[in-house]
């Protein structure tokens, strides 16, 4: 796939994975990897991005003697989930037209 | 390795680099391995789980801004070279000398086409906020204009003033919008150009 599509593509995949509540890294990585394929080292430049572009705030809490950083979505985030979605909403349109088109050739 | 190891080789690889840049990236892998071994994994498995850490330090260069990437990719490449002891040899060094007259002016002309692209990717922006401030200004030029004819006993010629101001202040949010959303694809470019430069640069 397209590097600059799949970048985008995970964005909103973390960004999803924080919907029904705040996470920490190996818990997104955990909830996401049945879904795309996700590492480590791919998550940090996305969680780093989000946080500078605000669509995430993050505080730490401690956990086991240790502090644990937790990743929020904001509204900003959940507005970039949605334009996601519509984008993509008109890319199936096309997506059917040709394939609609393939078919009565 | 152990995860005291993995960190420090990562510190190690990354002297030289923004400080807290360097330790942020360092929590977040310190917190991986720590979550994994909570999970059950033992510290070696858990270090190895996050993969290669060649490609782990390579990421996180990639992230680091363009200014420092140059700068330490030009230090380590010139550390090798005197590891090496590959030193330029006399002939390379009269060579470029003799060949100055023709990569100076090289250098100049290509270090101006790049000043060009620059200026192009914002002058249209810059004029389009220009415009749409100027539009927006004349807002108030309508509203002076038009009072000035109603108290001149002229309501019509009042309202066809305030009318046109508002127009132009109408036009002005159009150039506005317009000059926003070509900001952004600049930086888009520009950033873009910046990834490409980095990936070059660390071989990724």
């Amino acid at each position: 796939m397209d590097v600059q599509l799949k970048r985008g593509m995970l964005d909103i995949c973390v960004l999803a994975s924080l919907l029904q509540g705040d996470s920490y890294g190996y818990m997104i990585i955990k909830d996401l990897s049945p879904h795309v394929e996700i590492s480590e080292s791919t998550l940090y430049p996305i969680l780093r991005r989000l946080e500078e572009m605000r669509a995430v705030e993050t505080y730490s809490m401690e956990h086991n003697g240790r502090l644990r950083k937790y990743y929020a979505i904001t509204p900003l985030g959940q507005r970039r989930i949605r334009v996601f979605l519509d984008e993509w909403k008109s890319m199936m349109d096309i997506y059917a037209y040709i394939e609609g088109e393939m078919k009565v050739r | 390795m152990r995860k005291n190891e993995f960190l420090n080789e990562i510190r190690g690889a990354l002297r030289g680099y923004p400080r807290n840049e360097v330790e942020n990236s360092i929590e977040f892998y310190s917190e991986m391995i720590e979550d994994r071994v909570e999970n059950g994994m033992s510290e070696e498995q858990a270090v190895a789980s996050l993969g290669n850490i060649d490609m782990i330090i390579k990421n996180i260069k990639l992230d680091m801004p363009l200014k420092s990437v140059i700068r330490e990719t030009a230090k380590e490449r010139k550390e090798e070279r005197i590891r090496e002891n590959k030193q330029m040899s006399a002939g390379t060094i009269i060579l470029l000398i003799l060949g100055a007259p023709l990569w100076i002016p090289l250098l100049i002309v290509a270090m101006s086409l790049f000043l060009v692209f620059f200026i192009l990717l914002w002058v249209f922006d810059i004029v389009l906020f220009v415009v749409g401030i100027a539009l927006a200004a004349s807002l108030a030029g309508g509203v002076i204009g038009g009072v000035m004819s109603f108290i001149a006993g002229n309501p019509g010629t009042g309202i066809a003033w305030i009318g046109a101001g508002i127009a132009a202040l109408g036009l002005a949010i159009f150039l506005f919008i317009a000059g926003v959303g070509m900001a952004k694809a600049n930086l888009g470019i520009l950033g873009s150009m910046a990834r490409g430069t980095k990936r070059r640069m660390l071989g990724a």
